[in-house]
């Protein structure tokens, strides 16, 4: 089966940084040079998205959303196959069994006490999901980075206390969803340290960093990630995931109307 | 009205109360619900088992008559359980609640089963008399089994049957029973059984048989598709069986829904035709609606319609809501609901507030003018609720 990249949901997860691994992919570093010695940002987005292709993802999460000195805790179980589909079913007790199906850039989510199954779209996807600081508009990305900005890399310097590529990353497509982004890269891991997300107009919009890493074979993968939406007062969401296993077989009626109703 | 920062205040979600559960589904889902085994393996991601929640909450209320004066208080408690189980393809639901009434709450109960719309699995019989000063009821949201096999699943029990595009009108849905009672109109689930055909991952053919739905019983078929990235459409066919002083009747409905970026768009319209009638006696219904954002706020609008050229009737009706975010944890709602041709009007603003005290609070008030032979009188309402899921 050919490999394909995980769901944008899971990458907008991944957009952060890490500050307790140690290690990293040898040999990454030749990879990712061009001819005048500068780094390549082309090549060093390629291996960022590679260090995250799978066939399927599967895991359990929990979203905590922090403001104004509240917290809300939401987990959920989720399964991704490609960047197309993805379903994900809460299982804290306030949303427990609400659901929501990704089918390419479409997003449903589905209410269990009046079984009902409403279309989010237009206006509502650039609300907060489940009130956190990821929009659902993030969560429905279409397609890769590299294929939604052009990218340009800026210099290496020290992130979060590990070496790192500051890429700038400028939207190319009306789909993505910031005009530019600005994302650190760890030089030797592949994985996004921190980023920034700006506005056409260049305003801040959220920062992203990653607090913890897992390594499945010999890749990284952001475990724990806090996002910060800077047009809000003491607001951040910490992702986690837990329980995390790749290249699971699933059924692909799982992403489906049906089963979000089942 | 919520707004979608929480999977518990969207403005599109539909609301539904309770009616009655009909005997031989609650024997066959309660018999399931017994002895379903807890099977513990793993299909389609999901480990078969059960889980269980649910909610605890208080609720008081205040309401003036404007025209006689009369004040009543109100309170009530309700706790609310609910148990989800799956084995293999299988899986079946139970949502219950036992819920206690008193002063002003305990006559709005008794009104409502005595109207025979808001039914009880256990309750005191209705007997036209004044309400009593307490009011101690068992009731069934839900009690469902349903079975699964590849696109095909069938359910029986009591089920939310949700047809239709409309929040608060829905003429395409024929059992569609709407309670405006609260800030956001509910349906009623529906006692039936159902079959449903999956053919794509986003269509699906209904079929849906309620022989004892509102004392009438009512068949119907549906084909849904979600189309281009941007259209929901769906046409139904419908039976509605005599009863009720109702002929039996044929309905035939279509469906359209079109999301774009700044809003949604969606109608509906039916033609009802009783048997022994001519073409030109049928009964046209038609609703239409929108959604949008306004920053961050919601707004909702419905116009429905529902006339006989042959008689001469029409009949008019508006609704619309108004749903936004505070900040992260305080949400403010409004709706309002005008029958242009009886005169009867009902708004309503609400706050709540998540997460005080562990609890979810919410405070309303509302305004309702009734119509009546004289013209119409107006009464108004405020109420506070606090809830605490579990």
């Amino acid at each position: 089966m050919k490999k394909r990249p995980i769901s944008a949901m899971l990458l907008a997860l991944a957009f952060m940084a890490i500050r307790t691994f140690a290690g990293g992919s040898p040999g990454a570093q030749e990879a990712v040079s061009r001819n005048d010695g500068q780094p390549d940002a082309r090549s060093i987005l390629a291996k960022l998205e590679s260090n995250m292709v799978y066939d399927s993802i599967e895991y359990e999460g929990s979203m905590e959303i922090r403001s104004n000195g509240k917290i809300k805790i939401k987990t959920m179980r989720t399964w991704s196959t490609g960047p197309d589909r993805a379903f994900v079913e809460f299982t804290n007790p306030e949303d427990r069994g609400v659901r929501m199906l990704k089918l390419g850039e479409n997003l449903w989510m589905y209410f269990p006490s009046e079984r009902d199954t409403i279309k989010i779209s237009g206006h509502l996807l650039t609300q907060g999901m489940m009130g956190s600081d990821l929009s659902y508009a993030e969560a429905l990305e279409p397609e890769s980075l590299s294929k939604s900005y052009d990218t340009v890399w800026l210099k290496t310097e020290e992130a979060l206390g590990r070496k790192a590529y500051l890429l700038e990353l400028t939207a190319k497509t009306q789909n993505a969803a910031y005009a530019k982004r600005r994302l650190w890269i760890d030089a030797e891991c592949y994985v996004v340290l921190k980023s920034e997300l700006f506005a056409k107009s260049g305003k801040l919009l959220k920062e992203t960093e990653t607090l913890d890493v897992l390594k499945i074979g010999s890749r990284w993968f952001p475990s724990r990630t806090v996002m910060r939406d800077k047009l809000k007062k003491n607001s951040e969401t910490v992702f986690a995931m837990t329980l995390l296993r790749i290249d699971t077989k699933i059924d692909v009626s799982m992403f489906s109307l049906q089963a979000l109703a089942r | 009205m919520k707004s979608p920062m929480s999977t518990r205040s969207d403005p599109r979600r539909r609301r539904r109360p309770t009616p009655r559960m009909h005997a031989p589904f609650a024997l066959a889902a309660s018999l399931f619900m017994a002895f379903a085994p807890p099977a513990f393996a793993e299909e389609n991601g999901r480990i078969a088992g059960f889980d269980s929640g649910g909610a605890v909450s208080q609720s008081s209320g205040i309401a003036v008559d404007l025209e006689t004066g009369a004040v009543g208080f109100g309170l009530s408690s309700e706790f609310d359980f609910v148990v989800d189980m799956w084995a293999g393809k299988a899986s079946a639901r139970l949502d219950a609640y036992l819920s206690t009434a008193g002063g002003k709450a305990a006559e709005i109960a008794w009104l409502q089963e005595g109207s025979g719309e808001q039914q009880r699995f256990m309750a005191p019989a209705f007997d036209n008399g004044p309400a009593p000063d307490m009011l101690l009821i068992l009731g069934l949201r839900e009690i469902s089994i349903r079975v699964s096999d590849g696109p095909i699943m069938v359910e029986a029990g009591r089920i939310p049957v949700n047809f239709g595009v409309g929040r608060a009108f829905s003429p395409a849905d024929i059992f569609f029973r709407p309670d405006y009672s609260g800030t956001t109109p509910q349906r009623q689930p529906v006692d039936a059984l159902r079959v449903a055909l999956y053919p794509t991952p986003v269509s699906s053919v209904d079929f849906i048989a309620a022989p004892f739905a509102a004392g009438r019983g009512k068949y119907a078929l549906r084909g849904y598709a979600f189309l281009f990235d941007a259209f929901s459409v769906a046409a139904t066919a419908g039976r509605a069986v005599a009863g009720n002083a109702a002929q039996a009747a044929w309905t035939t409905a279509g469906e359209l829904k079109i999301d774009t970026n700044t809003a949604s768009f969606y109608g509906e319209g039916t033609w009802t035709l009783a048997d022994g009638e001519r073409a030109a006696d049928g009964v046209w219904s038609a609703m239409a609606g929108f959604d949008t954002g306004l920053g961050d706020a919601v707004l909702l609008a419905e116009y429905a319609y529902e006339g006989s050229l042959a008689a001469g009737i029409e009949r008019h009706r508006i609704f619309a809501s108004l749903s936004a975010p505070l900040g992260d944890w305080t949400n403010a709602a409004a709706n309002a609901r005008w029958s242009p041709d009886s005169g009867a009007v009902s708004t309503g603003i609400s706050f709540s507030f998540r997460d005080v005290l562990t609890s979810d609070l919410s405070v309303g008030a509302g305004a309702t003018r009734t119509a009546t032979a004289s013209g119409g009188t107006w009464s108004l309402s405020a109420s506070l609720r606090a809830e605490l899921a579990f």
